[in-house]
């Protein structure tokens, strides 16, 4: 049988351990339940001897009672006659000792008297005066000072206090022991169908005279000493009683009845006393059975006991301290303590954990030593035995052996470890020199094949396999190009044996050619193959040594660089089309801009500048770059635009200024925006706001123009009707005419204003539908004519027509408006005597027929400023701010000639020369659209 | 002696009925001029009180007379007060800044120009002015 070294080890020292530790473990249990048990005995003997000294006590009592009233009754203090006067006395002794059931008294004439204690306080008295007339023992119930007596029935007349009971009469008994005795009785006290058990002490009473005078006595109930015990061991385990050495039962703790209570017809059974004892083997309780089987299992004579006797029982698994003690010498009582020993085991129990507690802990210690020791030791070894395993198993790398402090085992296991390095080095020498070559043949990049002279391969490198997939198979130098698949580049053609460069090595050329494809798997790889012969020492060639590689890589990189060439061509001249194209883009889109841009530096000089012609640049074009942007600027300006630069700069933020200034006589708007690029360069956008400012200020005027117009017959007719109104004027009739006159006047000229501008409002708006029809142009001519005649005769302007028989598509009344409002400047322009003219031609883009009528009002007046010739078409738009008031119009005349005239789908315009007069012509189709 | 006041209107009718509210009511001694140009000739012409002076007007406005009246130190002291239909704010501020005694917004009422009149220019006002 083989044993690991752990096993030896560890076993023997766990058996010595486990050992050890059970004999202490159990030496120590042994000492200590030894040295409790002694002490369980001393306890015992203590507990025993103070049960017995308070029952001593306790039956010392009836015993000094009952002395005491004979030794009354012999001085005369009492009369054993006197059943009134003892009466009493036995209430007051009953009331002053609580133990005692009853006291009784039998003189010599026969009489008796008991006073007993019922069950509920209650008193019984039993009187027998036994005079010759009344033999009748009465019994009567009263109260705890014997007072309120109640008969109770029968009165019974068999009852003789000298022969009660009838074969062992007390009272003889007590004539006989003149120092008193003890008696087991039966008494009636509680009826005749109660009979219980008192232990009674009768003592024979003499008078004064020494002559026997009669027995008292005193009782107390076997269940009321049963009562003592159980209140003497109450809280306590275990039991006491009291047995008599024959085994009667006397009394006991556990609460049985210690005699037999039953009744019988027979009363002389009755109160027989030896029927009714039990002895202690009748005990219901278990224990006491058991310790009654115990005390009587020996036949020894129990009433030989004179010291206290100690014993232990065991009964259902636990055990008991039974200790008998004889009690004082005139009652030949036992009395019997039975304890469990758990009460005084619990101490040992204790101690018994405390030591296998211990036991366990020294026993988990040593076993956790032992195994570590064992763990030490074992340890290296085993890792030893490992690394001679794995080295005998051939393993590459032999796991590291663990350094001990064990002196032995360290020697050990060095010289091993310098053993296995020195072999593992030897193999790797030897290895490594077997495989140099073959691993260098096959870790070079390039297929290598080697040739004997007659052209058989020898060997071939793992690369070489690769494309000579045939490997090493017979084939002489006229075979190899069949056999091994090779071909002139690019064509079908098998290469000729004797060009190929192996062939020549074997004739003692060196070669080298790339014009060699091989098929490999139905692929042709082009080759590159460089050959060199090996000779011996004579000259002659052992080996053709050919080192050949795959070129398909290089000749596709080739291929691929030319074909990247030409496309990178391509691509440039695509991407310098689209930047030309991006650069034109760009362009058109800066010129769309209505604004200069320009990029300026920190410094204020332009970086680059668009649309220069945006703005009004009032420096010199041609050298823009050279000065900084403040020096093309008027001086207020150019620091208001620095302070913005400054600004953009530092705050990142869009900054924007407008200004004022003059040029070559003219006002100019501009805006500038100055918008951060870097932190050193802003973009600056200039805008030409002039024309903005131009439609405001113009808006203005129109506003100011209006209120005026609006505002001047109103000032007029509200003074003319309020001088009315005052009666001022009331007794100067003419000039009250006068007011009239003038309010009528202005309001007519309120009107007129009125309705100019709501017509125009309508016209422009659209909100008029004109109905159209065709019209004889002749017709509208002389309506507009006769509507002007009387201001021309007026103006003493004359007016000459020459009208044309033709159709035009309109809205008449309209055009007869506008002829009239056109007709009417023109007169009013003119100066008296001069000429107005009013014509119509047709005119034709193509031969025939016309397409548009063209009417023209010729005048001779002032002529129109060329800056003017448009702005007379718009709203209040007067050559002279005066003349709407100097030639009564309304300033909206001509504007509502052109809504007119557009709206029928002509157009509206002026020729003008100044000083000489003014042609206004307006066209209209000659047929709807 | 009753006060002399010229008034400088293009529109006759306006002419018409402030001169006859500060002859009427005012009973101060009114005439009148139809263009800035024959207003600045009678204001050199003779001795007035004040003038009452249209702004609006055609070849020479109100605005070019004041400047004319205050050029001439013989016309310099004269109060000059405006008549205008421009009622802007901007306008009114453009006038106050002449130095003008006062102005007085078309439309307004005949019965009472002639107490705007004489509130601006501190003259005292009797409640019951005799009529004519």
């Amino acid at each position: 049988m083989k044993i690991s070294l752990r096993t030896l080890l560890i076993g023997p020292f766990l058996l010595q351990v486990l050992g050890i530790t059970g004999l202490v473990g159990y030496l120590s249990y042994r000492s200590g339940q030894r040295a409790v048990e002694s002490m369980a005995s001393q306890l015992m003997t203590q507990t025993g001897q103070r049960v017995q000294d308070s029952l001593n006590t306790y039956l010392q009592i009836p015993k000094r009672v009952t002395q005491v009233n004979g030794e009354l009754i012999q001085s005369g203090q009492l009369n054993s006659d006197d059943l009134t006067t003892l009466e009493s006395h036995f209430v007051q002794q009953l009331q002053f000792f609580p133990s005692i059931t009853g006291l009784a008294m039998a003189n010599e004439a026969g009489a008796f008297l008991n006073v007993a204690r019922s069950n509920d306080a209650t008193l019984i008295i039993r009187r027998l005066k036994g005079t010759p007339n009344d033999r009748g023992l009465y019994r009567y119930q009263t109260n705890s000072y014997g007072q309120n007596p109640t008969l109770l029935e029968p009165v019974r007349y068999d009852f003789d206090p000298h022969r009660d009971p009838p074969h062992q009469p007390w009272y003889e008994a007590a004539q006989a022991t003149p120092d008193g005795l003890w008696r087991v009785v039966v008494t009636l006290q509680q009826g005749q169908d109660k009979p219980l058990l008192a232990m009674v002490r009768f003592n024979p009473v003499y008078n004064p005279q020494g002559q026997l005078a009669g027995v008292v006595s005193t009782g107390i109930l076997l269940t009321e000493i049963s009562a003592f015990l159980q209140r003497l061991v109450q809280g306590h385990q275990g039991q006491v009683f009291v047995i008599e050495p024959n085994g009667n039962w006397v009394a006991t703790s556990t609460g049985e009845v210690t005699f037999d209570a039953q009744t019988g017809p027979n009363h002389a059974q009755n109160v027989a006393v030896q029927p009714r004892r039990r002895t202690i083997q009748q005990s219901s309780h278990g224990l006491t059975q058991a310790v009654a089987k115990h005390l009587f299992a020996h036949p020894a004579d129990l009433s030989q006991i004179q010291q206290p006797q100690f014993s232990v029982l065991r009964l259902d698994r636990q055990r008991y301290f039974v200790q008998i003690t004889p009690l004082q010498a005139d009652l030949n009582w036992l009395l019997v303590t039975v304890v469990p020993t758990a009460q005084f085991m619990e101490d040992i129990y204790a101690n018994l954990a405390r030591t296998a507690l211990l036991c366990a802990l020294a026993l988990l210690g040593s076993i956790g030593l032992g195994l570590w020791t064992a763990e030490y030791i074992t340890k290296p070894i085993l890792s030893l035995q490992q690394a001679t395993q794995a080295f005998t198993g051939g393993l590459a790398v032999v796991p590291p052996t663990q350094p001990t402090h064990i002196e032995e085992v360290e020697a050990l296991r060095q010289q091993f470890d310098q053993m296995v390095g020195q072999l593992v080095s030897s193999f790797r020498t030897l290895r490594d020199r077997e495989n140099t070559l073959a691993t260098f043949l096959n870790g070079v990049p390039v297929a290598i094949s080697v040739h004997d002279p007659s052209g058989q391969l020898l060997f071939l490198n793992d690369k070489g396999r690769k494309l000579l997939v045939k490997g090493l198979v017979e084939a002489a130098s006229e075979q190899l190009s069949e056999v091994y698949q090779l071909y002139v580049a690019g064509t079908d053609q098998l290469y000729p044996t004797e060009q190929l460069p192996v062939v020549k090595g074997l004739r003692g050329i060196t070669d080298s050619t790339n014009d060699i494809e091989i098929d490999v798997e139905g692929r042709r790889v082009p080759l590159e193959v460089h050959t060199i012969p090996v000779f011996d020492s004579d000259g002659q060639v052992l080996y053709a040594i050919n080192a050949f590689q795959d070129i398909t890589e290089r000749r596709q990189a080739e291929q691929l660089r030319a074909n990247y060439e030409r496309e990178l061509e391509q691509r440039v001249a695509e991407q310098t089309a689209w930047l030309v194209q991006g650069e034109i883009t760009q362009q058109a889109l800066i010129n769309a801009i209505p604004d200069l841009l320009m990029r300026l530096g920190r410094a204020g000089v332009p970086l680059e500048i668009y649309n220069l012609d945006a703005v009004n640049w009032i420096g010199n074009k041609a050298e823009i770059y050279q000065k900084t942007m403040y020096e093309n600027l008027p001086p207020d300006i150019a620091n208001q635009r620095q302070r913005c630069v400054e600004a953009a700069l530092t705050t990142g933020t869009i900054q924007r200024h407008e200004y004022e200034f003059s040029f070559e006589g003219k006002i100019y708007y501009e805006e500038a925006r100055i918008v951060p690029v870097t932190q050193d360069e802003v973009l600056v956008v200039v805008r030409d706001i002039s024309d903005r400012r131009k439609v405001d200020r113009l808006k203005d005027e129109f506003i100011a123009i209006v209120s005026h117009e609006l505002r001047t017959p109103l000032t007029a007719i509200r003074g003319a009707l309020g001088i009315l109104d005052s009666g001022v004027l009331n007794d100067r009739p003419e000039k009250n005419q006068h007011m009239l006159k003038m309010s009528l006047l202005n309001t007519e000229r309120l009107i007129r204003l009125v309705d100019d501008i709501l017509n125009l409002e309508r016209l422009a708006s659209g909100k008029v539908k004109l109905v159209k029809e065709l019209c004889q142009v002749s017709t509208l001519m002389q309506l507009a004519v006769d509507g002007v005649e009387a201001i021309a005769l007026e103006a003493a302007v004359i007016l000459y027509v020459n009208p044309l028989e033709a159709t035009v598509w309109a809205a008449p009344d309209t055009i007869v408006q506008a002829l009239t409002n056109l007709l009417s400047n023109a007169i009013k322009f003119s100066t008296p005597g001069s000429k107005v003219w009013l014509k119509a031609e047709a005119i034709a883009p193509s031969p025939n027929p016309p397409a548009f009528i063209r009417f023209s009002v010729t005048d001779e007046g002032r002529g129109i400023p060329a800056d003017r010739l448009e702005a007379i078409f718009d709203r209040f738009q007067q050559v002279d701010v005066s003349d709407s008031r100097q030639r009564g119009g309304t300033g909206l005349g001509l504007a509502i000639c052109k809504s007119i005239v557009e709206q029928h789908g002509g157009e509206l315009w002026v020729e003008s020369v100044l000083g000489q007069g003014s042609t206004f012509y307006f066209t209209l189709p000659v047929s709807p659209p | 002696m009753s006060k002399r006041i010229l008034v400088i209107d293009d529109e006759l009718d306006i002419r018409d009925v402030v001169c006859l509210s500060l002859e009427e009511f005012g009973g101060w001694h009114a005439t009148s001029a139809a263009s800035g140009q024959e207003g600045l000739a009678q204001a050199q012409a003779q001795v007035w009180d004040a003038i009452v002076l249209d702004v609006s007007m055609p070849d020479m406005d109100g605005v070019a007379v004041v400047k004319q009246l205050q050029a001439n130190p013989a016309t310099r002291s004269i109060p000059v007060i405006l008549l205008t239909a421009r009622v802007l704010p901007s306008d009114l501020d453009r006038f106050t800044a002449l130095g003008v005694a006062g102005i007085i917004p078309k439309p307004f009422d005949p019965v009472k120009v002639w107490q705007l009149v004489a509130k601006i220019l501190g003259w005292p006002t009797e409640v019951d002015q005799p009529k004519g």
